[in-house]
Order: C-alpha cells, then sequence, then structure tokens
C-alpha cells in the first residue's frame, strides 16, 4: 500500500482511530468522510471535547487540497499534526507515505 | 526577545519566519547541538504551512525528537500542554515530546525547561504533570 495514514482521537479514556492504507491517493473527499465517521463513534462527551479539534483537522484537509494535497514522499519523515483541548484529550492526524487530501 | 509581541503569525511569511528561527535558536541553544526536523510539514505544491501545527521540530537522537505546537491567543486553545507521544519515524518506533502552547515569557520559560529535562533524559511524568497542572484551566 503506497499511501496510508490516520485519524487519531486520544484521551485518558479513549484510544480510537480511522487509517487509510490503499494503492491510491486519499481524495480530501474521502479524509473528511474517515475524519467524520471518527467523530460520530466517539460519545457525546468525547465528541464535544474534541469539537474544535475536528473543525480545525477539517479545515486543514480543505486547505490541503487547494494546495496540491499532502505528497509524503517516502516512509520516515510523515505529516503530524495534534488538535488538542489539553493535555490528554486531543485528535491526531498523521499521513505517514505516499499522497493525502487531493481533489 | 521581541518574537514575544508577535501576535499573528498565521499564514504571516516574515512573523512565521521570525518565530521558526527562534526556537531553533532557542533548541540549540538549550540542547547544545543542531536542530533537525522529523516532519514535513509542506503541502504537495511545495508551499509551507504556516499553520504553528507544529511551528518547530527536532530529534534528540534516532529515537526522541521535540515538537513544538504553537497558536495565536485564543481562549479556547491551551496555554501550555504537554504529552508524550509515540510514532513512526525512519521506519521504526519514535518518542516525542509535544508542547503546544500561546506564546508568552512565562510558556517560554517553562518550555525551555522542558526541553532541557527532556534533552537531558530526567523529565518523568510526574514532572510533566505539574506543568500541565499548572495551566489546566
Amino acid at each position: 500500500m503506497n499511501h496510508r495514514g490516520r485519524f487519531q482521537a486520544q484521551g485518558k479514556n479513549l484510544g480510537d482511530s480511522n487509517s487509510w492504507a490503499q494503492d491510491s491517493p486519499l481524495l480530501a473527499i474521502t479524509g473528511i468522510q474517515l475524519l467524520s465517521e471518527l467523530h460520530l463513534r466517539l460519545t457525546k462527551n468525547e465528541a464535544k471535547i474534541r469539537s474544535k479539534g475536528f473543525v480545525k483537522c477539517r479545515k486543514f484537509i480543505l486547505s490541503a487540497s487547494e494546495n496540491g494535497g499532502i505528497n509524503i514522499s517516502s516512509m520516515g519523515k510523515p505529516l503530524i499534526k495534534s488538535f488538542p483541548k489539553n493535555y490528554t484529550e486531543r485528535l491526531d492526524l498523521e499521513v505517514h507515505l505516499g499522497v493525502a487530501f487531493v481533489k | 526577545m521581541e518574537v514575544l509581541a508577535i501576535g499573528n503569525f498565521v499564514d504571516n511569511e516574515q512573523n512565521y519566519t521570525d518565530l521558526v528561527d527562534f526556537w531553533t535558536y532557542t533548541f540549540e541553544t538549550v540542547a547544545g547541538f543542531p536542530a533537525s526536523s522529523y516532519v514535513n510539514n509542506q503541502y504537495g505544491n511545495g508551499e509551507d504551512i504556516l499553520d504553528g501545527n507544529p511551528i518547530f521540530t527536532s530529534k534528540i537522537n534516532s529515537l526522541r525528537g521535540i515538537r513544538i505546537i504553537q497558536s495565536e491567543q485564543d481562549v479556547e486553545e491551551p496555554v501550555l500542554s504537554a504529552w508524550m507521544n509515540e510514532t513512526i519515524i525512519d521506519g521504526h518506533g519514535f518518542e516525542e515530546l509535544v508542547i503546544a502552547i500561546q506564546l508568552n515569557l512565562e510558556t517560554y520559560t517553562e518550555t525551555v525547561q522542558l526541553i532541557k529535562l527532556y534533552c537531558d533524559g530526567t523529565l518523568t511524568p510526574f514532572v510533566l504533570q505539574g506543568y500541565n497542572e499548572k495551566y489546566q484551566g
């Protein structure tokens, strides 16, 4: 699989993620879908705590899609973004290889 | 430190560059060796992502590193939060100290202390908890 990454919701009592590993670049719309699925899987409270993080992550995906997506040409230097509410509760995005968030 | 007066830097190339230089200088002064970034923070079109997330990363060695996330003044963002994260860099497990801050003299001083403790290998979960509890709303 040449294109891989994940969204991960982390917290004191939480560890849930949605990842992708596929042969074709991840479309921005699919990325937003994966992110939304993760958001919807969380409990109401866990989702509320991270609501701003999800908004910022979604905004980042859209911004990336307007700028050629994200291209990690070789394994080893990923894109990592964290959207923390505090030191325990957060949303992480990692693109480890390949192309993501293209139109 | 004039950079402490920088209010807006997201998508402001000059202010952003000043802050990146500031963090690089700070890290290299504290750590005593050159910074070496371990994350990609560019769009596919080659443009740098000027969002402060992260504003700076550097390896300490092949197994550990520091990532600093800086946000503009925002009551909904952490003033200072720090945690340990496990990821994959260069195909193997990699531990990072992540520090998310809104920059002022106090958070800068705390961040310098955290970088020093982590570089020295003396940052314990208990000590880290102490920093976080101080800023926990």
